[in-house]
Formats: C-alpha cells, sequence, structure tokens
C-alpha cells in the first residue's frame, strides 16, 4: 500500500485509545490524513521503509507522529532513540501521548528529544481537548523545516 | 575428622611426639586437631579441609616449615589461614617471617612453655574465627541487599504497570459513555443520560484513586533530603497554591511557627494536605475559621491546623489515617482516602508523631510533631529570626 500524503502518524496498540483519539481530532474538526500504526515495530518499519513497508520511499514525512510509551515489541521510547538518532528524522515533532506520569519516563523522553510529553487524562473532554489542542499546535501553528 | 562446629587445628611436625604433646596443651572442648607428619601431607590437609590455624615445625625433612607456609600463602583458599611456627633455633627467624607479612603469622620456640603456646594459639584463633563470621556476615547482608534490590525494581514495574494500565479501561469507560450521550442525545431520555453520567464520574473517581494510591507508594520508596525549612514560609506558600479552592469566608489565622529540620516538598506536601483538608471539611460553615499553630516541648516541635468544621468522632481516629479510610460520604465531601494516609507517612519518615482531636460538628485539630535537632535544642530565636 502506498498512502498519499499522510500528516498525522498515530502509533498506539490499544485500539480504543486510538479510536478515541482519532474521535477527538475529528470532533475537534482535525481532518488531516491520519494513518493509524499499532506498535512501535510498525512505526520504525514505516519510516524507515523497512520490513512491510520496505517498497515505500523513504521521505515525505508527517507533520506530527503522536506515539504511545508502552507497546509490545518495540515501545515508544526505543521509536523515539531511532527517530532522535538519525539526523534524517530527527526533524519530524513527535509527541508522547501516554497514560505514565513517572517522573522516569518523562526526563528519559526529553532526554531523547521528544517535541512534548503529554498525560492522557481519564476524563473525555480533557482528553479530547489535549490531543486536538496539540494537534492544532504542531498541526497550524509550529513551522517545519520540511 | 574435622567437625564444622568445632575449630579445626593442623599440627604439622614429623615427630608424632611432639604432636601428641601440643595436642595435650591445646586440648579444649571446641577443638578438634589434625595431624600431618610432614609438608606434603600438611598441604593437602589444607587444600582439601576447613583448618582454621596451622601449627607448624620448621625443620622437617624434604620441605621444611617455611616452604611448606610459602605455598600456603599462594593460595587463595589457603592463604588467610593463621600459620605458628615451631622452632628449636632462635636467631634467623625473625628474618625469615618477614616474608610472611600477610596474613596472621606468629612463631614459638621449642621447648614449648604452655602458657605461652595456649595463650598464641587462642589470640589467633580467635582473630581467624572472627573474620570467618564477618565474612559469613558481609555475604549474607550482600545476598539481602540484592534481594531487597530485585524486590525494589519489582515494585518499581508493578506500580508502572499500575499506572499505564489500569488507566487505559477507564479513559475507555469514560469516553464511550461521553460518546453514547452525545452521538445518541436523541434516543435517550434524562434518566439514561444521568445514568451515563454516573459511569462517567465513576471513572474519574477511579483515576483520581490510582493516582493517589501511586503517589502513596511512590512516597514509601522516596529518600528525604533533610535541610532547614522556614515553616512560616511553607505555609504561607500552601495558602497561595490553594487560594483557588478556599473561600472568601474562610479566615485563616497564622501564628508563630518553628523552623523544622525536614524535607521541604515533602514537609509542604504535609502542610498543603492538612489546610485543603481543614478548607474542605469547613467550607459548609457560616464562618469557617482556620487555625495553624505551634506549640513545643524538650523533645520536639507540634504542628496543628486547627478547623471549626464537620470535625469527627474520636472513636473512629484510628480511621482517620488509614489508607482508603474515609470517615465522611463521598456526598458531604468528597476525596481520595489518602491524604492524611500520605501526611502520616512523610511525618513518620521524619521521626515524627501524627494524631487529631475533634468533636462532631464541632472541627477538628490535626497536629503533627518534628523532633528537635540538636543545635535546634538551644536555639529559640526563631520567634525573632532576623534573616
Amino acid at each position: 500500500m502506498q498512502p498519499g500524503r499522510i500528516d498525522i502518524i498515530l502509533v498506539e496498540d490499544n485500539p480504543e485509545d486510538a479510536d478515541l483519539t482519532i474521535r477527538s481530532l475529528r470532533k475537534n474538526g482535525i481532518h488531516h490524513s491520519l494513518l493509524h500504526l499499532k506498535d512501535g515495530e510498525e512505526a520504525l518499519d514505516f519510516i524507515f521503509c523497512t520490513g512491510a513497508h520496505s517498497l515505500r520511499v523513504f521521505g515525505d514525512f508527517p507533520k506530527l507522529i503522536l506515539l504511545d510509551l508502552k507497546m509490545p515489541k518495540v515501545d515508544g521510547i526505543e521509536v523515539l532513540r531511532q527517530l532522535k538518532s538519525d539526523h534524517r528524522t530527527k526533524v519530524i515533532p513527535v509527541v508522547l501521548l501516554t497514560s505514565s506520569n513517572q517522573e522516569k519516563d518523562i526526563l528519559d523522553s526529553y532526554r531523547l528529544g521528544v517535541n512534548s510529553y503529554l498525560v492522557k487524562p481519564v476524563e473525555f473532554e480533557a482528553f479530547a481537548k489535549a490531543v486536538s489542542d496539540i494537534s492544532t499546535y504542531w498541526l497550524h501553528l509550529n513551522q517545519l523545516p520540511y | 575428622m574435622p567437625d564444622k562446629e568445632k575449630a579445626n587445628i593442623l599440627i604439622v611436625d614429623d615427630k608424632m611426639n611432639n604432636i601428641f604433646v601440643l595436642e595435650e596443651i591445646l586440648s579444649h572442648p571446641g577443638r578438634n586437631f589434625i595431624r600431618a607428619l610432614n609438608g606434603r601431607e600438611a598441604l593437602k590437609t589444607a587444600l582439601d579441609e576447613e583448618v582454621d590455624l596451622i601449627i607448624l615445625d620448621v625443620q622437617m625433612p624434604n620441605m621444611d616449615g617455611f616452604e611448606v607456609a610459602q605455598i600456603l600463602k599462594s593460595h587463595k583458599r589457603t592463604k588467610d589461614i593463621p600459620i605458628i611456627f615451631a622452632s628449636a633455633e632462635k636467631k634467623e627467624h625473625q628474618f625469615m617471617i618477614k616474608g610472611f607479612e600477610e596474613g596472621a603469622v606468629d612463631y614459638l620456640y621449642k621447648p614449648l612453655d604452655p602458657a605461652l603456646t595456649k595463650a598464641r594459639v587462642s589470640v589467633l584463633l580467635q582473630l581467624h574465627l572472627q573474620k570467618k563470621e564477618l565474612i559469613r556476615k558481609n555475604l549474607m547482608l550482600e545476598k539481602y541487599t540484592l534481594e531487597i534490590q530485585q524486590l525494589n525494581t519489582d515494585l518499581e514495574s508493578f506500580s508502572y504497570s499500575v499506572s499505564h494500565d489500569l488507566r487505559a479501561p477507564l479513559r475507555s469507560i469514560n469516553g464511550y459513555a461521553r460518546i453514547i450521550q452525545e452521538e445518541h442525545k436523541d434516543q435517550l431520555n434524562e434518566e439514561i443520560r444521568r445514568l451515563f453520567g454516573n459511569i462517567q464520574n465513576s471513572a474519574v473517581r477511579m483515576g483520581v484513586l490510582i493516582d493517589s494510591l501511586l503517589e502513596f507508594s511512590r512516597l514509601g520508596r522516596r529518600k528525604i533530603a533533610k535541610s532547614r525549612v522556614n515553616m512560616m514560609e511553607l505555609t504561607q506558600k500552601v495558602l497561595q497554591d490553594l487560594h483557588q479552592e478556599r473561600r472568601d469566608k474562610t479566615s485563616i489565622h497564622i501564628g508563630p511557627l518553628p523552623p523544622a529540620e525536614g524535607d521541604p516538598g515533602l514537609l509542604h506536601q504535609v502542610m498543603m494536605n492538612l489546610v485543603s483538608n481543614a478548607i474542605k471539611y469547613s467550607a459548609k460553615k457560616e464562618a469557617p475559621v482556620i487555625e495553624i499553630g505551634s506549640s513545643e516541648n524538650e523533645e520536639e516541635y507540634i504542628y496543628f491546623v486547627k478547623d471549626n468544621g464537620a470535625g469527627f468522632n474520636m472513636v473512629y481516629m484510628h480511621k482517620l489515617f488509614g489508607v482508603f479510610q474515609r470517615l465522611h460520604n463521598d456526598d458531604e465531601f468528597t476525596g481520595s482516602g489518602v491524604g492524611l494516609a500520605i501526611v502520616q507517612r512523610i511525618v513518620n519518615k521524619h521521626g515524627g508523631r501524627v494524631w487529631a482531636e475533634g468533636r462532631p460538628g464541632e472541627g477538628a485539630t490535626f497536629l503533627f510533631s518534628l523532633p528537635r535537632s540538636i543545635t535546634q535544642k538551644d536555639d529559640i530565636t526563631y520567634a525573632t529570626r532576623q534573616d
């Protein structure tokens, strides 16, 4: 599959959380093209055009990656590490969207160069607002180098 | 045969008679003797058995005592066994012994003086046994430390899972209840909407409980970093932080508060929890009054937060500081049931106590004490501090 231009990549293993995230964006008028990838391995394969995505041409970066932290196989920290340690992909804005408010996760993420760290609130209204506010910022207000 | 319970003394001499004499002199219920008639036999025994002391004849055919000792000192397993040389030639030994500075080495002259021999053996033996015991205890300590580290790691990954995995389903419950209410509004009557609202609220509440419990468990592992804390300033800051919760009609008085010796962040949390409780439980009064003050005795400073709010029955005092223990329904006053448990944990970590006094409908006073440091006991200048 060769999708067209993707604006948002959502990396999230929990289908309900992914559904709620997408609903939140749509509900708040963010209709940008979005690709949902189900774990860190898939995310890395997609960005770096390996594995199932080896036929894709490298490049065409999304405007934003929304990344979950705790995922099977390759977790969010590892995805972040790989994206931020490659000079070509380190420019992609990565926002961690996670349940964890553990100090260590926050610190590790920032040390690896995360662009923002968002703890998902339990309350849906607050969650929807947080997700769409941050997406609005990165999609509309932020100036990208590419 | 060597005996595990007893101290094993290896006596090495090419003349059996000398061995008998030594055994006679050193005989003791806590000792077991092993004999060797030449150097080779001595080395074999020392390597195979658990030997605690060696009495080594210097003049032996083939391999003399010094050679045997050299070999013993070069083996990891035998290098720490104390050696007492027994020799008829007095002169050269002091010079020879210099080679054995490492580890316990002593020497005796023949003919053996029984009293001196006994004393030397018992000192060296005791030293060696104490050293062995110390090593054994150290190993045990290392083992326990590893176990504790493992437990801590387990606990950390447990609380990590709790924080991450338990929250996700709550988000779904809350989210979908909300989505049903919004997207299928027309199909729902008011009662159904109310019920969905209850589901949403419960999920949020559960989220609060999880967060509080995590905070409480994190506190258990946190190390306290003590410094001198200006409790006056700390309390002022707490009141600033709480200004939104505080109703205009609530009057708050702060008496003089002596500086404490403690972790500033944690003490801030203590004051925060107590004052916000006082605000919460007195909010329904016509004229809520909160008083923050202190007293002291020889050993400790006592700080208190007093309100004229809902109070409590002293019968339930033991329940106040338990985790998830509450004396009020959520209908009356909301809360997670962890705030006072956190207060107690922090104060106990500082070596202090917490307690409370109250009467239903008349108010409550929460008190905590912090031990005075040695320097503070002579220091009563806090009320007129210049800095």
